[in-house]
């Protein structure tokens, strides 16, 4: 369903001198300088598939997605999404595709939201029957019914963001591009979108791609993963792999009266990493059968009041992967 | 203490093969069909702004100006072959067309969209992105709809305007004028395009606003300017918007219907140059913003 081959994406940047100097000198003498947002960056998705984008701000997330939607033409490579090229913005791909980002502009921001959706109908083709099903069922599912007589600017942002998300699926795409599509909603609203993404798909056959920072999104959604960092992609793969390597480590947390000495840290032993220490605390990572050994190192020494083990968060494994750390 | 009651079972809609009632999202008739939703979404979308649509039909008033200045011009004896009353139909047949341009919120609505990024949200709908700020442009004009229809013919009546009395004019001239509309509103489409590169248009907006004024005959009519500026400035789409109905209407020159040929000639050259451009500048469309 989408094809994405060696796909680059520079831009060109203006680089001035801080303050109204250096801007005023802008204006005559400019420099600019190119940046990689994507870098070589080749992956598939299919069918009732979805895909996972992690990755840290500014990684190339959010630039790949666009050029996937054809918002953006690549500098180099291939996309291919349906059996479309989407830069050339076929009318029967875009029928096809839904995207929900970040800024949120499918509703008119001054019409009320019921009429934003009729829009949608009209400009989609959608038969009026297949329009009222979807889009009652839409409103049903998403809980719009009370404010889809609103003006859009008026709604907050998690009302506007189940509209918005609404107004993506009304024509029933069947690729779905969601870039942070929980981003400031409450828990109950994130729990409600990703059930409807889930369901959708199940149902559907859609392919979505997804990039998220809650990884609750992440785990509830996606079997497999991409991570990019800097532009490239630096793992692809399954997210039960990455949950893996965090089960393979330990993480110890002690809490301590006064700051070990270094002779102290050392007599742990060299497969033992120090991820914090403080006046108050101590936190290391070890592997899996070292844990019983280190903590009865700890309890012996004096400083140490209280000792608590558990698995490292998987954000550590997913920061590992953004810097291009192996899994292994 | 009641147990919570079961999530409601889901039911999304579902993509599958086209639905017997979809139509199709490519073609004339699709484009049609979407300028008039937009429209009327546009209408719909200023009325809820009574004050802005009060202030908004009081329009583009300057031609009244050029009026003023140009009886006065005129009192001792016609301009150019042009009497007191020619001039006050002339502008009044202006002010009416200057109500009715789109360039204003074509180039400022597009370029703006390209420089934050909102255009993105135009083009993944399977619709033209530049029917958008066509159809806002259409429905801030509804509204000035009043001056047009009343004030206008009040303003010929009351200020001793003199007007053709042949029928073809009056089937010639506003079939000219809307064809000039539509060949400058791809002037300002094409306008707006600069933004791809320099990231903002607005500034270019001020060279628009002066061909109008200029070769659009609002300042003066074309005929009376010097050496062959007539002769070359009656062929071009400012003048067929603004000029052109208005001296059709006041009788001022002889002109017949290849004027709206040629209209026609400039839409059809100007729509496959903005395509050429359009496409070249969504290649360098950042879409900037998430």
């Amino acid at each position: 369903m989408i094809t994405v081959r060696n796909l680059v994406r520079t831009f060109e940047v203006t680089q001035r001198a801080p303050g109204l100097q250096g801007a005023l000198r802008s204006v005559v003498r400019r420099e600019t300088r190119s940046i990689t947002a994507v870098d070589d960056i080749t992956f598939e998705a299919h069918s009732g598939q979805v895909l996972g984008v992690l990755g840290p701000n500014g990684a190339g997330k959010t630039t790949a997605l666009k050029c996937i939607a054809g918002l953006l033409t690549p500098t180099s490579g291939v996309v291919e999404v349906l059996g479309h090229e989407p830069a050339r913005r076929s009318p029967d791909f875009l029928r096809r595709l839904g995207f929900v980002m970040g800024q949120r502009w499918q509703l008119h921001i001054d019409l009320p939201v019921w009429e934003s959706f009729e829009l949608h109908r009209v400009m989609y083709g959608i038969g009026r029957v297949s329009f009222v099903e979807a889009r009652d069922e839409l409103v049903d599912m998403l809980g719009l019914e009370p404010y889809v007589m609103q003006q859009a600017r008026k709604l907050s942002l998690g009302q506007r963001m189940r509209c918005e998300f609404a107004a993506a699926l009304l024509h029933r795409p069947s690729v779905v591009l969601l870039d942070e599509p929980t981003l400031g909603l409450d828990f109950e609203s994130q729990v409600q979108i990703r059930r409807f993404v889930a369901e959708y798909v199940r149902r559907s056959g859609a392919c979505v791609l997804l990039t998220s920072h809650y990884l609750a999104d992440i785990d509830a959604l996606c079997e497999d993963v991409l991570a990019i960092s800097q532009g490239r992609l630096t793992y692809r793969g399954s997210l039960r792999a990455i949950q893996e390597m965090a089960d393979d480590s330990k993480r110890v947390r002690a809490r301590l009266a006064q700051p070990l000495q270094a002779g102290t840290l050392a007599r742990l032993g060299s497969d033992v990493t120090v991820v914090d220490h403080s006046a108050t605390q101590l936190v290391l990572t070890m592997p899996h059968g070292r844990a019983g050994a280190v903590v009865q190192e700890l309890e012996r020494v004096g400083a140490v009041t209280d000792i608590t083990m558990g698995a490292p968060p998987l954000e550590e494994s997913l920061s590992r992967l953004y810097r291009g750390s192996s899994l292994s | 203490m009641t147990p919570p009651s079961p999530p409601a079972p889901l039911a999304p809609s579902v993509p599958g093969p086209p639905a017997a009632d979809e139509t199709a999202v490519r073609g004339a008739v699709h484009v049609v069909r979407s300028g008039v939703a937009l429209l009327r979404a546009e209408v719909q979308a200023r009325s809820a702004y009574r004050a802005q649509i009060l202030l908004g039909s009081l329009g583009w008033v300057v031609p009244l100006a050029f009026l003023a200045l140009w009886r006065d011009a005129a009192a001792d004896g016609p301009v150019g072959g042009i009497t007191a009353a020619g001039f006050t139909t002339y502008f009044a047949v202006l002010l009416a067309m200057s109500n009715l341009w789109l360039t204003g919120t074509v180039v400022f609505a597009t370029a703006g969209r390209v420089h934050s990024g909102q255009l993105s949200a135009m083009l993944l709908r399977p619709a033209p992105p530049l029917l958008v700020p066509v159809a806002e442009g259409l429905a801030t004009n509804v509204f000035r709809l009043p001056v047009v229809l009343v004030g206008v013919p009040v303003l010929v009546l009351l200020g001793g305007g003199a007007v053709t009395s042949d029928p073809a004019d009056w089937l010639l001239a506003p079939a000219v004028g809307v064809v000039g509309i539509v060949a400058v509103t791809y002037v300002a489409s094409l306008v707006a395009c600069v933004a791809f590169w320099m990231t903002k248009a607005q500034g270019v907006m001020g060279l628009v606003i002066g061909l109008e004024w200029v070769l659009g005959g609002m300042v003066a009519p074309v005929a009376l300017m010097p050496g062959p500026l007539p002769a070359l400035l009656v062929h071009q789409p400012f003048w067929y918007a603004g000029g052109a109905p208005a001296e059709i209407l006041a009788g001022i020159g002889d002109h017949g219907p290849t004027v709206l040929l040629e209209a026609l000639a400039w839409v059809l050259v100007l729509h496959l140059l903005l395509r050429v451009v359009w496409r070249r500048g969504l290649r360098r469309y950042e879409a900037v913003g998430s």
